[in-house]
């Protein structure tokens, strides 16, 4: 299998992000693959005993961590520490889009409002500008025709 | 008539067995004897010439009608007296100063100030009038969203003939029988008293002067101005207000 098409596998070790359950929302790694649905699931760092979780409730990170078949919690928490999981995850543009969506649930009717406001005022700075730059171009591309027909004649 | 036959006999029984009473030797004077004047019941029956010539020509009826209805019980209880209804308790989220989303009427989705609740159990709200054109107003709380944005308006007071009273449907005037057709009368069209007018600016008044000394007062004024409405991917039970 080609390495591009499939950039994140289920391998023993990658890690993954719970997405169901009581632990949903955490990251732990794949220690075993029990079968076609389910891994044997431990994050020792992130507060996840170990336990079978199924493919279909978890997204691959694009973290692996080396590790054997079945490593012990006790092994596993220092792989853990030492790739620096957590701070990798907490910095990652997933992690900030989690973050962003809480905010947006959190917002109250005023504050929707008032974010979109503030939308209207940024993007009316920013047509302006665009506006303008575009009626230039323009502007510079009639000028080299009309030049270029002049010499034509 | 059976039933009727039936009662007679009831009495008569009830009435022998009171006069022999239980271990029945009595002591002391005897009783002198006196002539019972002898009392004519009222009779339960009278006999009635009718019509017909198959009928037998008389017919016994009763002088008292029986009654149509009984009772299914001896002394069936009566039931208590329906207790007044109370005003019906607002939600917590409604407190006065709270800005709210309205859902019904021809107002639906203005944002208005809550400003209490009345006796009847309905909230009276205002727009205020002069920023999105809702006048003073009684709503039920069921077509209320109270928002989390409120204003400090718990010290100010609404003039207190703003009631329940006050916001009756005025009965038009039927015209007497004389007085044209009923048909031919015009609905006439609604418009403000000028104590309304005059109540409308007074609380207004109090409403846009604490809108003011807030520091957001600008975007307050907007988001009182603007209706709300659900757009894309805005899912209301998933929605904080």
């Amino acid at each position: 299998m080609p390495k591009e098409t499939f950039r994140k596998l289920i391998q023993i070790g990658r890690v993954v992000y719970l997405n169901e359950g009581p632990y949903r929302g955490k990251l732990a790694v794949i220690v075993d693959i029990i079968d076609c649905n389910k891994a044997l699931i431990d994050g020792p760092c992130s507060g996840v005993p170990r336990q079978a979780f199924k493919f279909s409730e978890m997204f691959l990170t694009k973290y692996l961590l080396k590790i054997n078949r079945s490593q012990r919690s006790k092994i596993l928490r220092g792989v853990w520490d030492e790739a620096q999981i957590n701070e990798k995850f907490a910095a990652s543009k997933w992690n900030q889009n989690l973050e962003k969506e809480v905010v947006r649930s959190n917002m109250t009717d005023f504050d929707r409002y008032k974010l979109g406001r503030a939308r209207q005022s940024r993007n009316r700075l920013l047509n302006r500008v665009h506006n303008h730059i575009r009626k230039q171009h323009f502007k510079a591309l009639r000028v080299a025709k009309m030049k270029k027909d002049k010499k034509s004649k | 008539m059976g039933r009727g036959v039936f009662w007679d006999k009831m009495v008569q029984t009830k009435t022998v067995r009171r006069s022999v009473k239980p271990g029945g030797v009595r002591f002391g004077k005897p009783k002198s004897k006196k002539v019972k004047q002898v009392v004519e019941k009222p009779k339960t029956f009278v006999e009635k010439p009718i019509g017909g010539e198959k009928n037998g020509g008389t017919r016994k009826v009763r002088v008292k009608k029986l009654p149509a209805y009984y009772a299914s019980q001896p002394n069936p209880k009566k039931r208590a007296k329906r207790i007044k209804r109370h005003t019906k308790p607002l939600r917590s989220s409604l407190t006065p100063g709270t800005i709210c989303i309205l859902l019904a009427g021809i107002h639906k989705g203005k944002k208005v100030v809550f400003l209490k609740q009345l006796k009847s159990g309905l909230c009276l709200v205002t727009g205020p009038f002069k920023i999105n054109a809702c006048p003073l107003r009684r709503v039920n709380q069921i077509y209320l969203i109270a928002t989390a944005t409120k204003l400090n308006i718990s010290a100010f007071g609404i003039p207190k003939h703003i009631n329940d009273k006050y916001f009756r449907r005025v009965k038009a005037k039927r015209p007497k029988k004389e007085e044209g057709d009923i048909f031919e009368q015009k609905q006439e069209k609604y418009v403000p008293s000028a104590q309304r007018k005059k109540d409308q600016a007074v609380v207004d008044g109090l409403v846009m002067s604490v809108i003011r000394k807030r520091e957001d007062k600008k975007m307050l004024f907007g988001y009182l101005g603007t209706t709300f409405s659900l757009r894309n991917k805005m899912y209301p039970h998933r929605l904080k207000f």
